[in-house]
């Protein structure tokens, strides 16, 4: 049986255990055979919708112990009952609203759509899911995503992002545009606005901008 | 010699197409070259005017697709410039006249007896400008410095792209220097940096252009105009040569000139 395993942000590595592959032996057979990935590295285990039983957590604990290579963090969860076992056996254990970070996840796991060109005037780029374009958006370009837009280059055409999302972003080496348009709303930029390294963020409703420089 | 048929092309009217089309192959076939160049702005022919052979013209090329005369026999031999030959535009036709496969006929059967062929393209992007840049090896994309002249040639290399043609190359024409140290027209680079095309020719505005067009006279048969060593510079990249752009800034001007006639540095 195999596990899910994805980085964290925290600097670590996640190992995901689902209803369906929960099952102790079989956990630390997986944590053995990817010991040398996780060797220095920190470790988290999530249950998503598990309840493990006292004596899981308790056996999980003590195999780890026993790898001092590994950094065991604790424990992450979608439900309170597995925070509450794992608390009072003295493991460290965040409750997450899983289900976001599923959403975010679907949306890469989408198709990644590579343009490896400069898309010029007149031109249309359009996927479901991100893309990421090596080369220009020339101005009367237009490049429509599901998911977001990763430029490697300048943007001077229109990007409409994330569209029927609530969270995404655009990412541009460089940006000089009258508008990008991102999950349904739009940011209109003055004539003369240049960004370089330019980031546009789209959570909770609000649009944040992150640029190394400004002018 | 990989590409020798090249179409001339921009997408906005008036950016120079005809002139440089006529200059560059004037000025390969000064070199001793065969060059024909055809015009295929059919019903607004305007390079017989650049060459001056306007009053020379019997056939056109209509009259080649409709089979009234074989190509050769339409082509108008230059008087002044030996190995240039014209395939004028018919004036009284319209676009529709002729079709991209009649363009690729008439290429293809021309293309033996001719080390160069220049198509001079119509503005637009429709048809016109399709059939123009259905026979070509090569295309070169003509611009002003000026952000409507810059996008419509990022269209028409889009178009390009789409047709399978090689990247094409970017001249930019009427650059002023005077204009663009006082910050009131886009440098070079400025055009570089958003069409990121091949740069094969910076063309210097020259005043004196519509004087030479009014002569048909080509300005690279003039010794001493900017303009005219410019486009012979182009000429020459064509051929493959490496040859250095020339620098525009005001020391190369008309002032300056002045200035050394009276001691000036």
């Amino acid at each position: 049986m195999d596990y899910k395993i994805r980085g964290t942000n925290i600097l670590g590595i996640e190992i995901i255990v689902t209803p369906q592959n929960f099952d102790i032996e079989k956990l630390k057979m997986f944590i053995k055979e990817k010991s040398a990935i996780m060797r220095k590295t920190r470790l988290v285990i999530t249950f998503d919708d598990v309840i493990p039983q006292e004596k899981d957590i308790q056996e999980l604990a003590s195999f780890i112990k026993e790898r001092p290579d590994i950094l065991f963090c604790g424990f992450k969860t979608s439900r309170k009952e597995t925070r509450e076992i794992s608390l009072q056996m003295g493991f460290p254990c965040d409750i997450s609203n899983l289900e976001l970070e599923k959403t975010t996840e679907r949306a890469s796991n989408e198709e990644i759509k590579f343009i490896k060109k400069t898309v010029r005037s007149g031109e249309k780029v359009s996927s479901s899911g991100d893309i990421a374009i090596l080369g220009d958006i020339n101005p009367g370009a237009e490049v429509e995503a599901g998911g977001n837009i990763y430029i490697f280059g300048s943007l001077r055409g229109l990007a409409k992002a994330g569209i029927g999302k609530r969270e995404c972003e655009v990412r541009a080496l460089f940006v000089q545009t009258p508008r990008i348009e991102i999950c349904g709303q739009e940011k209109i930029f003055e004539r003369e606005e240049r960004f370089h390294n330019f980031r546009l963020i789209f959570k909770n409703g609000k649009i944040r901008i992150n640029s190394t420089e400004r002018t | 010699m990989k590409d020798k048929v090249f179409c001339v092309t921009s997408g906005k009217g008036g950016v120079g197409k005809s002139t440089i089309t006529g200059n560059i192959a004037t000025a390969l076939a000064m070199q001793g070259y065969k060059v024909v160049a055809i015009d295929a702005d059919i019903g607004l022919r305007n390079l017989d005017l650049v060459l001056g052979l306007e009053n020379r013209i019997v056939y056109d090329i209509v009259h080649v697709i409709e089979g009234t005369c074989p190509p050769e026999k339409a082509l108008v031999k230059d008087k002044k410039t030996k190995n240039l030959f014209l395939l004028p535009a018919a004036q009284t036709k319209d676009k529709s006249a002729v079709k991209p496969e009649n363009m690729i006929a008439i290429v293809e059967s021309l293309r033996e007896k001719f080390d160069f062929m220049f198509i001079d393209s119509p503005a637009g992007i429709e048809d016109g400008f399709k059939t123009a840049v259905a026979a070509a090896d090569g295309v070169l994309v003509v611009t002003n410095p000026e952000m409507a002249s810059i996008r419509d040639a990022d269209r028409v290399t889009g178009l390009c792209e789409a047709m399978g043609k090689p990247e094409p190359k970017l001249i930019v024409n009427r650059l002023d220097p005077v204009k663009v140290k006082r910050g009131d027209m886009l440098d070079v680079d400025d055009v570089m940096q958003i069409l990121g095309l091949e740069l094969i020719g910076i063309v210097p505005e020259d005043k004196s252009m519509v004087a030479y067009i009014n002569r048909g006279q080509p300005a690279v048969l003039e010794k001493d105009s900017l303009a005219g060593k410019a486009l012979r510079n182009i000429a020459d990249r064509l051929l493959g040569k490496d040859v250095p752009f020339m620098k525009l800034d005001s020391e190369n001007g008309f002032l300056s000139k002045f200035k050394k006639l009276f001691g000036g540095s």
